[in-house]
């Protein structure tokens, strides 16, 4: 099926209606039924959103990273050597920089920061024991355990969080003019705390993978460009994510509180929470590549140096794969696939772990103090048409 | 049980991304709990002679890329090939983790436990696989099939 006589009045897809920003998953549903690749007449580039699709071409040898010559340039692209701009096998090699400071066991040693974090937090309660979770309870002890693994200073990250907003909206599909100068002003702030961080560990190196960076910088294993745009994505970019799904998990706690008793009484079942947090809370929505050779899917062909957007959060809702696919369940049949949520292939997100303890022992911690969650007021969720997340999520913790 | 006849078993596991080293720990947990000893020890620590006069062992290895070994296990295969250490009195059960959606699926521990046999050792059990592309925790799999296949294998070696 293609869709080039689509008029653009008639898009599958209204990237800036504030109805499909707040909730897309109707649009996703229709798209995957009418044209699970689609030729967007607003952008001009192609969208996958089935999740066979996603899984066998989001991965795909023929794809890559590298935008064409002539790509217009956004906020983005002053990376120039991170793994978010290399393909492999020089992308294999900048990775394994990272891997062993990130591995299940490593990030489970970190995330004993957010705990404690969370303790305090929790110790610090007024009587009514209401805090807004998704900064004090999610975010800012999410970031104690990355602030861990780099070896770097907490400070300055709240509005280092709220700037990282303005730059996530900037990788969306239709960026206005003033959103994209808002990520120019936000990363005018990031990059200059970044290279604070790094002043920092030169004068008095810290233990984690910064030091060791520089080190290898030093010796000339790497870039200072890698180690700069390397620090920037997991320093600046990664805790957001981790803190939308652990918040999602206190909503869930709150609204169906039996599974905060699951979870508190059967640990074993922890991890298949989690996964179901994970594939419903779909922090980054889609992901980009642009097409080395031309390819086919679906029977639709596409040309090289065309774009495509992989929907994963489409794919997550997937009918064909989950069943009643908009509900938490954690009864699924055995062998259904998992999510997408951290990407496929080469490029699947180095901080899973890291993410996945965060979330773990936050849960964990606020299982240990609480004996019920109860929401305090609405929460403001802040989604654009890439990324989702939470502005607030008002908690009252009963102990 | 074993008192006085404890087994020492290793569970040696490769990785790129620190999974196998999880399911090294859930492995040896179920080792303890039948009461055997068990060591673990990372590849990249690990070389020939790791194996010589080991009686039963554990290999557990990721896949990575398309179906290559991952980061850790390459050295220590490379090294296995080219010294060539005779591992006729090895015994070992293999676990590997992959994900279903390549066609490799699985390779990285099919490789290396060909190369194992092909030096004299002997397999035991079936070998597990961990799905990636499915949605059951690695630490479940990897505990089913070890309590399935190793306290039985590991006792008979003694």
């Amino acid at each position: 099926m293609n869709m080039q006589a689509t008029a653009p009045k008639d898009t599958l897809l209204p990237w800036r209606d504030p109805s499909f920003r707040a909730d897309p998953y109707p649009w996703y549903d229709r798209l995957r039924a009418e044209a699970p690749v689609y030729l967007d007449p607003l952008t001009g580039g192609y969208i996958v959103s089935r999740y066979r699709d996603v899984v066998q071409y989001g991965k795909h040898p023929a794809l890559t990273m590298k935008a064409p010559e002539g790509t217009p340039k956004g906020p983005w692209s002053w990376f120039k050597d991170s793994v978010i701009t290399i393909d492999p096998p020089a992308h294999t090699a900048l990775r394994r920089k990272a891997n062993k400071w990130f591995t299940p066991k490593a990030t489970a040693e970190y995330a004993k920061q957010s705990a404690a974090e969370v303790h305090r937090i929790i110790d610090d309660l007024g009587p009514e024991g209401v805090t807004e979770a998704y900064e004090n309870l999610a975010l800012i002890p999410g970031h104690y355990a990355m602030c861990t693994a780099l070896g770097v200073g907490r400070e300055g990250y709240r509005t280092g969080a709220a700037y990282m907003r303005d730059c996530m909206i900037a990788l969306g599909s239709d960026v206005s003019a003033e959103e994209q100068e808002r990520a120019y002003t936000a990363f005018r702030f990031l990059r200059d705390r970044v290279s604070h961080h790094l002043a920092e560990a030169r004068r008095n190196p810290q233990p984690g993978m910064l030091a060791s960076w520089i080190e290898q910088t030093a010796a000339g294993d790497m870039t200072e460009t890698q180690l700069y745009e390397g620090l920037f994505l997991f320093w600046a970019t990664a805790t957001p994510n981790a803190a939308y799904v652990t918040t999602g998990g206190l909503e869930l706690f709150a609204r169906q509180p039996e599974y905060f008793e699951l979870w508190k009484s059967r640990p074993e079942m922890r991890a298949v929470i989690l996964a179901e947090l994970v594939r419903l809370h779909t922090a980054e929505m889609s992901f980009d590549r642009f097409v080395a050779e031309d390819l086919e899917i679906e029977g639709v062909a596409i040309p090289k140096g065309a774009h495509i957007r992989f929907l994963v959060a489409s794919a997550n809702r997937d009918t064909e794969v989950f069943e009643d696919p908009h509900a938490f369940r954690i009864d699924r049949p055995e062998g259904t696939p998992a999510h997408l949520s951290f990407g496929v292939g080469a490029h699947i997100c180095p901080g899973q772990a890291i993410a996945l303890a965060q979330a773990t022992a936050i849960l964990d911690a606020v299982a240990e103090r609480a004996t019920a969650l109860e929401l305090a007021g609405d929460p403001v969720y802040g989604h654009d048409d890439r990324s989702a997340r939470y502005l607030r999520l008002p908690l009252r913790v009963i102990r | 049980m074993n008192n006085g006849n404890l087994s020492m078993t290793k569970i040696l596991f490769g990785t790129e991304s620190g999974n196998s080293e999880m399911a090294a720990d859930d492995i040896a947990d179920v080792l303890r709990a039948a009461g055997h000893d068990a060591e673990i020890v990372p590849m990249e620590e690990a070389d020939g002679s790791t194996l010589v006069g080991t009686g039963f062992a554990v290999i557990i290895t990721s896949t990575y890329g398309e179906g290559e070994l991952p980061e850790t296990a390459q050295p220590f295969h490379d090294m296995l090939a080219s010294e060539r250490p005779d591992l006729s009195g090895l015994r070992f059960a293999a676990f590997g983790l992959g994900d279903s959606t390549y066609e490799t699926y699985g390779n990285g521990i099919d490789i290396l436990a060909a190369l194992l046999k092909d030096l004299g050792a002997t397999q035991v059990g079936e070998t597990g696989r961990h799905d990636a592309a499915r949605t059951e925790p690695l630490a479940d799999t990897c505990t089913s099939w070890a309590e399935a296949v190793l306290p039985a294998t590991a006792i008979a070696a003694e």
